[in-house]
């Protein structure tokens, strides 16, 4: 199945108020075997100082994962129970591949590694959709919704109820792997979906609950419907400024799959 | 040009919920109630004008008194634009750890979502709790807001128990404010009113359980005034 995106990222309206720049990152990749798509939020608190950088390189070492994952199911023919062997290995890896990307970005200037990779915290949100299945992937604060074809929305990972007020997990701690949840669903035996929604916590931070975040979300879907993909990306950023403006003043960064 | 309507209703900016326990305990009485009064209107305006330079937080303010047993002295959540205080007046003991749990029953994620911010809660007391303090901060630690709220502080006077107010900020690299006169106490007050309300406000992500000095870093508060004769 090929699939369209949509998605934007904006620098908060209190960043700009306080000077900082825009902590989140949101990337994707299309290829023949599959589409991964990922967005990130940096830690904000001046301990985390390159957190922006930490963001970028958590959505693209997730992205190359991803896409080495499932070339390696396509090519072997995996079976459903390989594929789920290797998704346990995931986590791992991906701490590991970032980390990688972090001691090449810092380039020797922090000797100790914990504090390197403080300064470089962020969390991540990663979603891989091939032929037979849909992978999601989280680290800390943020927002996954899926609409499926039987008009369900869906969260396709449990949401962290240790994490209130502005503490969120992160790549960057030290038992990073134990609070990364992953969810594995295979096409025939979950609705399909027809709507992947990623949002970084300052989107969800601007409703005043959950329901009015579905309702967004729902409308957005209605949006895209009437007006199509190419319409709705050009006023997304726009949107995106609105609502950090009006609501959490956090950045802001929304990403979108639908099918073609 | 076709205008599409932003996806989704009102915005909403993120409450921040503001308590003041004040103390008025017969030994309040005199100099220290009616400064404790002065102190907190004089800082209203400065607060205002903080939350003010903030429109992605709503400031909303509340008080509980504290003297035999504790009661809301602002019962409602009141925005802050709107936000007046009535002077204490000074009677009977300092029933510390109910003011506690009056606050705690506030503070659960049912009355105050997790999209809120921290709360702040500032302690201002000149003596020693005579009821059980520890009880009235277990309750209050035993709720997911209050373990993440940002505690200040605010012993007035040479009898006040800093080391109740140590326990209650539970975090040993915030000290407790000692006002041992008029000006400090102004000081300190218009302080917690404006540069903890700012820095609560837009707090930035912390990662979960790499954070010993709470959710919110606490700026330096101003120093005392040692010029001053006029001592409590």
């Amino acid at each position: 199945m090929n699939w369209q995106i949509i998605g934007d990222s904006v620098r908060g309206a209190s960043h700009k108020r306080n000077g900082k720049p825009n902590q989140d990152a949101w990337a994707y990749r299309q290829s023949e075997t599959c589409t991964v798509l990922a967005v990130a939020d940096g830690h904000g608190s001046s301990k985390y100082i390159h957190s922006d950088i930490g963001a970028q390189l958590a959505v693209d070492v997730s992205l190359a994962l991803f896409d080495h994952c499932a070339v390696q199911h396509c090519e072997a023919g995996s079976t459903k129970r390989h594929i789920k062997q290797s998704i346990d290995y995931l986590p791992s890896q991906l701490v590991q591949a970032w980390r990688s990307a972090v001691d090449t970005a810092d380039d020797g200037q922090t000797e100790n590694p914990n504090e390197r990779y403080s300064l470089y915290g962020t969390t991540l949100l990663a979603v891989l959709l091939s032929a037979d299945y849909a992978l999601y992937l989280q680290i800390g604060d943020g927002d996954f919704l899926v609409f499926t074809e039987d008009g369900q929305i869906q969260k396709p990972l449990p949401k962290n109820v240790n994490l209130i007020a502005n503490e969120t997990y992160s790549l960057c701690q030290d038992k990073a792997i134990y609070h990364l949840d992953t969810a594995l669903q295979f096409f025939d035996h979950h609705p399909a979906p027809v709507l992947i929604f990623l949002a970084t916590d300052g989107y969800a931070n601007s409703f005043s609950n959950e329901t009015d975040l579905q309702q967004a979300v729902q409308d957005f879907q209605q949006q895209i419907a009437t007006h199509g993909v190419d319409k709705i990306q050009t006023c997304l950023a726009d949107w995106l400024d609105e609502t950090s403006e009006q609501g959490s003043g956090d950045d802001v960064t929304v990403a979108m799959l639908l099918p073609l | 040009m076709e205008i599409i309507k932003r996806p989704g209703g009102a915005m909403a900016n993120r409450p921040l919920h503001f308590f003041w326990l004040a103390d008025w305990s017969g030994s309040m009485y005199g100099a220290k109630i009616e400064q404790l009064n002065y102190a907190i209107r004089n800082a209203i305006k400065p607060m205002q004008d903080v939350a003010a330079d903030n429109p992605n937080a709503q400031v909303m303010v509340r008080a509980v008194k504290f003297s035999s047993g504790a009661q809301w002295h602002i019962t409602t959540a009141t925005p802050v634009e709107e936000f007046k205080w009535d002077n204490l007046s000074s009677n009977g003991v300092t029933d510390m750890g109910q003011a506690l749990q009056l606050v705690a029953e506030q503070l659960d994620v049912s009355l105050m979502p997790e999209s809120c911010l921290p709360p702040v809660l500032v302690l201002v007391s000149d003596g020693q709790p005579t009821d059980d303090f520890s009880a009235g901060l277990a309750v209050l630690m035993s709720k997911p807001w209050g373990k993440k709220s940002v505690r200040i502080g605010i012993g007035i006077g040479q009898d006040a128990d800093l080391e109740v107010l140590q326990k209650f900020i539970g975090n040993p690299e915030v000290k407790p404010l000692q006002a041992k006169n008029a000006e400090d106490l102004v000081k300190y007050i218009r302080w917690a009113s404006t540069v903890v309300l700012q820095a609560a406000s837009a707090p930035a992500s912390q990662v979960k359980d790499q954070v010993s000095s709470g959710v919110v870093p606490i700026p330096q508060a101003p120093a005392a005034d040692i010029a001053t004769d006029d001592v409590w």
